[in-house]
């Protein structure tokens, strides 16, 4: 390339770049910086305070019990949904009479707003007059005050999740499917394979990069997603179902304490980076390409 | 070994139905081909046979046994697809081996089954390379591969040589018919190419629009096509169609001589030339013979200005004759007593 067209390529980066690094790699170099330092008291200004705000990390009981939380939710939602999503995806792609519609509704749930969705649920968990504990009181069994107790609170932010997470993977799922060679399924039929081993050994292996896609998206929401914690429990009872994010929120608008608030946000990025290297550097070596 | 017997089947998704009244048999160790032109219901005959698709109504025999309405895979038979349909993730082993394994056929069996169809199809140093990195002859032959070493009673091919270029095309053509006759395969082979038909079937049966046209050997069919679709159809250039009065009156372009002018041959006619093709072993001549556009090939390279005139005949053997409404062939014997034959218009050439 000469000079010129060098300089071109540069004018048309530079819009995306400045950006780019005005609200994402700014902020986060200096939350970095931020986390190194203590919080300006009165009219004192910040000090450096080196590695103090993670130990206090360390010692702190909620940390951990929220990176415990984050750990299961992540754990049960991603798998759980895509799992969801891809039995749904294969039954709305069959001859199916009225698939448009099942799609349709299957879908729905991804088109409304996390806050939309996270009000409708509070009706279903609601303790009196909510939907679950009705249909539970028609068969005679006592209600569960499903976001008060703190052994409910956290599975039933996560079934919400599911919910919510399956339709909108199924929609990958379904355009890959749909991307398949229909005649790899006939000769496969003339062999005589049956549903499972057609599942096992040709939809599963080409689904891989769909799979893989899929999952890296799911395990970033387990992490950034939260909107629903403010409708529904606020991170209680007790932080019973407090997620690493909201509680970075917490820290730095509650509680006003940035200077935490940066060293919780460091960790989440480090823990995203890491995430992000093993699907990239250490799954993606397994998984077929077209 | 096998023999497939196909009575009345019948599929439609709407008017005309894609196959109609279709009836033939495939005897043990014979290659038919399903020949005709696209649309003509051979695909759809060839995956109501797999049993891919239903038929509406008729019966499938294999060995006496009906199979119209068994699963594919129970009806023992391979099926080589016109897209090769390879498994894109897996070897070229296990591809091959995809139906052994799926059928739980013992290690040992497959082992040794693997050993001969590598040998027999030469792909020896390719096992463990993804269809991704095999150009397309060598897919094909894995396709073929997955095939034979069913050792299915029959196996059906659908255009199995239509993605190749022209000279590959050639070559799978004897390898895939020395390859029959070695291992005694029944195949019914789907093509709309003639030539992979002449060449390589022992019957044909062609078919157009949804309909058996004929059935026979490929010199029955091209000494005596039964319609006029397949006077055609089979051949090329097409043979030559004359209507005259109630008849059509067909001559193969390789069938028309030049005469000397002047040898005052009883049967031969003027035709003026229209242009010429040149195609290598031998030209290509359009001819206008009164209101009627011929061809003509003949050996050599010929260069003829257009609209100079040439002295044409036929023998009479060469000619076929067929009725002009229903398109079918007129008997040679019925032909003697109303003595059909091409007459000049003496006025044409009064000047």
């Amino acid at each position: 390339m000469n000079r010129t067209q060098q300089l071109h390529a540069w004018l048309l980066l530079l819009p995306a770049l400045v950006m780019l690094a005005a609200f994402t790699h700014t902020p986060a170099v200096q939350t970095l910086l931020h986390s190194f330092y203590d919080n300006p008291m009165g009219g004192k200004p910040s000090g450096f305070v080196g590695m103090e705000n993670f130990e206090l990390l360390l010692e702190d009981e909620i940390f951990w019990q929220v990176l415990w939380n984050n750990t299961w939710y992540g754990l049960v939602t991603v798998p759980a949904s895509i799992a969801l999503a891809l039995t749904m995806a294969i039954w709305v792609n069959g001859r199916l009479e009225g698939r448009a519609i099942v799609r349709l509704a299957y879908f729905t749930p991804t088109v409304l707003p996390m806050i939309a969705v996270a009000n409708i649920w509070l009706f279903f968990y609601t303790p009196e007059i909510g939907l679950l504990n009705n249909v539970l009181g028609w068969f005679g069994i006592d209600g569960i005050n499903w976001l008060g107790d703190p052994d409910f609170a956290l599975p039933s932010l996560m079934a919400m999740t599911i919910w919510k997470e399956a339709g909108f993977f199924m929609i990958f799922y379904l355009a890959a499917l749909q991307g398949l060679d229909r005649s790899l399924y006939e000769a496969a039929a003339i062999e005589n394979a049956g549903r499972w081993q057609v599942f096992q050994r040709i939809t599963w292996p080409l689904l891989m990069p769909t799979t893989l896609f899929i999952f890296i998206n799911a395990l970033i929401n387990a992490f950034k997603l939260v909107d629903h914690l403010f409708i529904l429990t606020k991170g209680g009872p007790n932080n019973a179902s407090n997620l690493l994010l909201y509680y970075i929120y917490e820290n730095a608008f509650s509680f006003f304490d940035t200077a935490y608030a940066a060293t919780l946000t460091t960790v989440m990025l480090i823990i995203l980076a890491l995430l992000a290297w093993l699907q990239f550097g250490v799954l993606d070596k397994g998984v077929h390409y077209r | 070994m096998s023999r497939l017997s196909i009575q009345k089947l019948r599929k439609s998704w709407g008017d005309p139905p894609a196959a109609d009244d279709i009836d033939f048999t495939v005897e043990s160790g014979e290659f038919v081909a399903l020949l005709g032109p696209s649309g003509c219901g051979k695909s759809t005959t060839l995956r109501m046979i797999a049993g891919l698709e239903a038929p509406d109504s008729g019966h499938i025999y294999l060995n006496d046994k009906e199979i119209t309405h068994l699963s594919p895979g129970k009806r023992d038979l391979a099926m080589v697809f016109q897209s090769y349909a390879l498994f894109p993730h897996l070897s070229v082993r296990e591809n091959i081996l995809f139906g052994l394994q799926v059928r739980k056929v013992s290690k040992e069996e497959q082992k040794r089954r693997l050993n001969f169809v590598i040998e027999l199809v030469d792909l020896g140093s390719h096992l463990h390379k993804k269809p991704g990195q095999l150009s397309g002859g060598q897919c094909q032959r894995v396709a073929l591969a997955r095939a034979v070493i069913s050792e299915a009673r029959l196996c059906l091919m659908d255009e199995p040589l239509s993605n190749l270029d022209a000279k590959l095309r050639a070559e799978m053509r004897s390898e895939l018919r020395a390859l029959q006759q070695r291992l005694g395969m029944t195949v019914l082979y789907v093509t709309h190419d003639q030539t992979e038909a002449m060449s390589m079937a022992d019957r044909i049966i062609l078919l157009n629009r949804g309909r058996i046209e004929q059935i026979g050997r490929p010199e029955e069919l091209y000494n005596q096509p039964a319609t006029t679709f397949a006077a055609q159809f089979i051949g090329a250039p097409p043979m030559n169609l004359i209507r005259i009065e109630n008849r059509v009156l067909g001559v193969r372009p390789e069938h028309i001589q030049l005469v000397q002018p002047g040898m005052g041959l009883k049967s031969s006619h003027r035709a003026v030339v229209k242009g010429c093709d040149y195609l290598g072993a031998d030209t290509l001549i359009q001819l206008q013979l009164d209101e009627h556009s011929l061809q003509l090939r003949i050996t050599g390279h010929q260069k003829l200005q257009p609209g100079s005139s040439l002295e044409i005949s036929w023998a009479e053997q060469d000619q076929h004759s067929f009725c002009r409404t229903s398109g079918q062939r007129v008997a040679a014997d019925a032909l003697q007593e109303q003595h059909i034959e091409y007459t000049k218009k003496e006025t044409h050439y009064a000047a």
